[in-house]
């Protein structure tokens, strides 16, 4: 099995392995959620929104969802109402499947267009015609988008392109570069002063052994914004060339005021 | 086996760092012990200017002459990095015609004493500082001297320290110093070691009494503590170093109300200094005080006083305020002494004056480790003065 | 100087609850915000939240917002917006620069028996070459352009970190009609949930794991991003030579993790305890989120970075504990309220991403135990 953590989905293959796929009998005879809900994330709206109890979540909520198929009627109100967007439904009872998701991007597909349908890593599968889109109230802002592909495809389709993508895909162009350090020196790392990775380096060298002590040197952290932006840089500078650990670098010192206040607020 | 050097000197801010510095240069072995980072206290929290425009006539100012000469001599000739040295004079305001004539009176004994120095009158002034308030009356010119950062100096001193052969212990904590059977100083201890030593200096500043406890030495230094507000560098406010003569005439026994009692039980009093990154150091404040949390009713007074001074600041971003504690003196002039205690040397209770007076001091406590006719008097250093 | 019994320093999701709870009792609560609309970042969530009914599970974050504010004016919440709190002047005394309708600001000290530091988390930065360029920003920053001022950054863009905000933003981005060219990220797997992961890798979004930033360039003549060119990372999060890519977008966001703000609750006097799994540096507390000073409490991500619905859930501790504290509630009322509170946290905090949180979660709390 993939691990999600790599790819952020299971495939229809590795759902059913896991036993978290519908049956294909169950599918024939009509509409069926299919839930995707793969990490014990504390989570159970759709039990709740589910009026057949066909959904159970039970005690911890942690609990991956469990499908009764025979309490389920295929009405998709659960796909409007997972936070994680990842509850479909399929049907495979007629000649040419009918998959439902959330599709939550403008603009909308209307009944009757076709579209690019595609699977679970957004690659394109076929095209498709638009059946129902249904963005009443009560989805609250997630619309379902139902489509009609071929039932061999069902499985593994679960959006569409978005409409107002271009055509061109992004492929990103290999490029060799053979000369690169992983920090270069003249990185800029307080931004306010201008300080660079270099600046910070020699100072450690020169025995700064604080936050406190390369702002001293080098005057990181001492500009508008007081370090905001570049003290855990500068922590973790320090950290690197020194080999202390992040519990042992203290944040530097807190002073008033905490944000630029001017003179003329700031008098009696 | 312990270390053994010539001198062992406490304190890694510009009065030890200064010390160390002229032992090294006089070829003594030096090791300078500092409890936390160098220029980690009081020299961290000041302004740097050093011009000779407030020390009371004849000898004082003439000993801040001095004092001043060797801090430029240091910058110009001797040190490898720079310090941020801004050398473009500096003025000290006259708000009204009474002040005015008071101004003139401190300017003709700084030209008696042979100091750089004239009046300039409002025309003149508001040209050369065109925020000022237009209702500023004048100013005195002083032109001896000059202003530096003190964080870098103190760090440009410690590498010279080291290229002379000086030792720097920073993070190393003193937790004794041992006698001889005769009374004299034998061994400093620390938590990092044990270091045997003839002579030792205890330059820690507000810290300097504990140290002079551990060898029985009474020394009297308090701490007075000072607010400063850092603007942002946005925007240019002074060109130069500029403070204000009013201050010297609130005085203590004066009765006052309202803004002018805060100023007076705080000693609040305006400067500003353009800083060498473009930010400009508002001060001042003077009074008790033992922790380094800046006092909100004194910076906001001391805002305060800086628009009336600078209108143009109050839509200038405060972007830090800081307090720093002067080792302070009973009679306001530094303790640099030998001790009942064989070599126990204080060098410390510079009252605010510290950067200015610090290589100074490290040259005369040298000085009298080596047994040398000192440059200045130094009956009026000397620790004992007090208890007459 | 303004006194009042509590001052609550943040009308994020953790403020908001916190002062309902409070007020609630009958107990005088002044809520102040830098912004000039409430709700820190619950506005700019437009997604529908995780969790059960009794967290408002399947609700989006902008409506629980909404909700929470209409709390706030029932319960007689008293709210100063466009207010922030610029340091400390004494004993549970907050200085607090307000600007009025006119747009005057002045500076204005607050005095109260108990303080709530609710001022939430900072992003953490990444410096790459070229992060100074214009197109560089945070997921945050983003994030609000599209959700809250209705401005897209860019057209294409390049996230940098997948836990659930460069997820989440990603989301969003597309949502607001922008193109995501790719995630980037560091470790060798999806930090966020991978349901939001799912979200993304459906609209054709590539996860680059194992990868980093190498440096984002300008296009001929421009000083803005034109493009990034990332690489590969071995095990120990060194570069792969050879693997650079270079990705064509005009906008690099940086999502690589929050840190609790600090500084106020420090100038207040309280201890800092380090604990990575939430953020670094963070005031120490107990389970009632009081910190090591009497008086001062935290919640929120300044109390260690997790999620809105357990900053609701912190604030609501914090504020019943202050109400108690005052005199609002029995004993019996403020145990049977903290004990409903306290299983409500304890749910969102179980699970395989849970368990870690409440188990840093627990270290805090005992670093605070050891100082009460």
């Amino acid at each position: 099995m993939s691990d999600i953590t790599k790819t952020g989905f299971l495939n229809s293959a590795e759902l059913r392995e896991a036993g978290r796929y519908p049956s294909e009998e169950r599918l024939a005879k009509g509409p069926t959620a299919v839930i995707e809900c793969c990490q014990n994330i504390p989570c159970n709206p759709c039990e709740t929104a589910c009026r057949f109890g066909a959904i159970t979540v039970g005690d911890p909520i942690t609990n991956l969802p469990v499908l009764d198929e025979s309490k389920c009627v295929g009405c998709g109100v659960c796909i409007t109402k997972c936070p994680g967007l990842a509850i479909f439904v399929v049907d495979k009872s007629k000649d040419m499947a009918t998959v439902s998701f959330p599709f939550e991007y403008l603009p909308l597909p209307e009944k009757g267009d076709t579209v690019k349908a595609v699977d679970r890593a957004g690659q394109y599968v076929c095209d498709a015609r638009v059946l129902r889109v249904n963005n009443a109230p009560a989805n609250d802002s997630t619309p379902i988008v139902t489509i009609e592909v071929p039932k061999e495809l069902s499985d593994d389709i679960r959006s569409i392109r978005r409409l107002n993508l271009s055509e061109e895909d992004e492929k990103a162009e290999l490029l060799k570069i053979d000369d690169w350090s992983a920090v270069p020196d003249d990185l800029v790392v307080c931004r306010c002063e201008e300080v660079t990775a270099g600046d910070i380096k020699k100072a450690i060298a020169e025995g700064a052994a604080t936050v406190e002590g390369i702002k001293k040197r080098t005057r990181a952290g001492m500009g508008l914004c007081q370090g905001r932006t570049c003290s855990k840089l500068v922590s973790r500078i320090l950290g690197s060339q020194t080999g202390m650990k992040a519990d042992e670098i203290k944040p530097d010192t807190a002073r008033m005021p905490i944000k630029p206040v001017s003179f003329g607020v700031y008098k009696e | 086996m312990s270390k053994s050097v010539d001198a062992v000197v406490i304190g890694g801010g510009i009065i030890g760092l200064s010390n160390a510095y002229w032992l090294a240069k006089r070829g003594l072995s030096v090791v300078l012990v500092e409890a936390g980072d160098l220029v980690a206290g009081t020299s961290a929290r000041c302004d740097g200017n050093n011009y000779i425009c407030d020390t009371a006539p004849g000898e004082i100012t003439q000993t801040m002459r001095l004092a001043v000469s060797e801090v430029e001599n240091l910058v110009k000739n001797e040190l490898d990095e720079d310090v941020d040295w801004i050398e473009n004079g500096m003025f000290t305001l006259a708000e009204d015609e009474e002040q005015f004539e008071q101004a003139k009176k401190q300017c003709r004994e700084k030209q008696e004493d042979g100091v750089k120095c004239r009046m300039v009158d409002s025309r003149e002034l508001h040209e050369a500082e065109p925020h000022l308030a237009p209702d500023i009356y004048g100013a005195i010119e002083f032109t001896e001297g000059g202003s530096l950062s003190p964080i870098l100096f103190g760090f440009a001193l410690g590498k010279k320290v080291e290229k002379l052969g000086g030792e720097i212990q920073r993070f190393t904590r003193v937790t004794g110093i041992e006698r001889n059977p005769d009374g004299s100083v034998g061994k400093v201890l620390t938590d990092k070691g044990d270091i045997l030593t003839k002579n030792v200096i205890d330059a820690a500043g507000v810290w300097s009494p504990g140290i002079g406890k551990m060898v029985g030495v009474d020394i009297p230094v308090t701490m007075m503590k000072g607010d400063i507000l850092v603007a942002e560098s946005d925007v240019k406010v002074s060109n130069r170093y500029v403070c204000e003569i009013g201050y010297n005439f609130l005085r203590n026994d004066m009765k006052l109300d309202g803004e002018d009692a805060v100023r007076q039980k705080y000693g609040i009093g305006f400067l500003t200094e353009p800083t060498g990154a473009d930010n400009s150091l508002i001060g001042f404040s003077k009074y008790p005080g033992t922790d380094t949390g800046t006092n909100f009713e004194v910076t906001r007074a001391m805002a305060k006083r800086a628009i009336r001074f600078y209108p143009m600041i109050a839509d200038v971003n405060i972007i830090r305020t800081y307090a720093g504690l002067r080792p302070w003196s009973p009679d306001h002039e530094p303790i640099i002494s030998k001790t009942a205690v064989p070599g126990f040397y204080v060098c410390s209770g510079h009252c605010g004056s510290g950067i200015a007076y610090g290589p100074l001091s490290g040259k005369l406590i040298a000085q009298m480790i080596l047994g040398e006719a000192a440059d200045v008097n130094m009956d009026r250093y000397n620790l004992y003065r007090f208890n007459n | 100087m303004e006194k009042r019994e509590i001052l609550i320093i943040g009308a994020g999701p953790a403020g908001l609850a916190a002062s309902i709870e409070a007020a609630r009792t009958g107990a005088e609560v002044l809520l102040v915000d830098e912004n000039d609309t409430p709700g820190g970042q619950l506005f700019k969530q437009i997604h529908k939240f995780f969790g059960s009914a009794k967290h408002k599970a399947g609700t989006r974050g902008i409506h629980i917002g909404q909700q929470l504010l209409e709390q706030t004016k029932e319960a007689g919440v008293e709210f100063w917006l466009n207010t922030t709190a610029v340091g400390v002047v004494g004993d549970r005394q907050v200085a607090l620069v307000r600007k009025n309708e006119d747009g005057i600001s002045e500076t204005i000290v607050v005095e109260a028996e108990k303080i709530l530091v609710a001022c939430g988390g900072a992003e953490n930065a990444v410096n790459f070459d070229g992060w100074t360029l214009p197109g560089v920003m945070g997921a945050g920053a983003a994030q609000t352009m599209v959700n809250v001022r209705r401005v897209l950054p860019g057209r294409k863009i390049l996230m940098v970190g997948s836990g659930n905000v460069g997820l989440i933003v990603s989301y969003q981005l597309m949502q607001a009609g922008a193109d995501v060219v790719g995630i980037v990220e560091a470790a060798p797997k999806i930090g966020g949930y991978c349901v939001h992961a799912g979200k993304i890798r459906r609209a054709g979004v590539p996860v680059y794991l194992s990868h980093t930033v190498l440096h984002a360039d300008a296009g001929e003549g421009s000083e803005e991003v034109s493009s990034a060119v990332i690489v590969q990372l071995d095990e120990r999060f060194q570069p792969i030579e050879g693997t650079e890519k270079r990705i064509d977008c005009d906008t690099i966001c940086i999502a690589t993790g929050l840190r609790p703000q600090i500084k106020l609750s420090t100038l207040l006097g309280v201890k800092n305890g380090f604990i990575p799994e939430l953020g670094g540096w963070m005031p120490i507390h107990d389970e009632n989120m009081e910190t090591n000073v009497k008086g001062v409490f935290a919640a929120g991500d300044t109390a260690g970075v997790e999620e809105a619905s357990t900053a609701m859930d912190e604030g609501r501790m914090a504020g019943v504990s202050m109400a108690y504290d005052l005199g609002y509630l029995t004993e019996e009322e403020a145990a049977e309220r903290k004990q409903e509170i306290a299983e409500r946290l304890k749910a969102l905090r179980l699970g395989p991403f849970g368990e870690r949180r409440q188990n840093a979660k627990d270290r805090i709390v005992a670093e605070g135990k050891k100082h009460e």
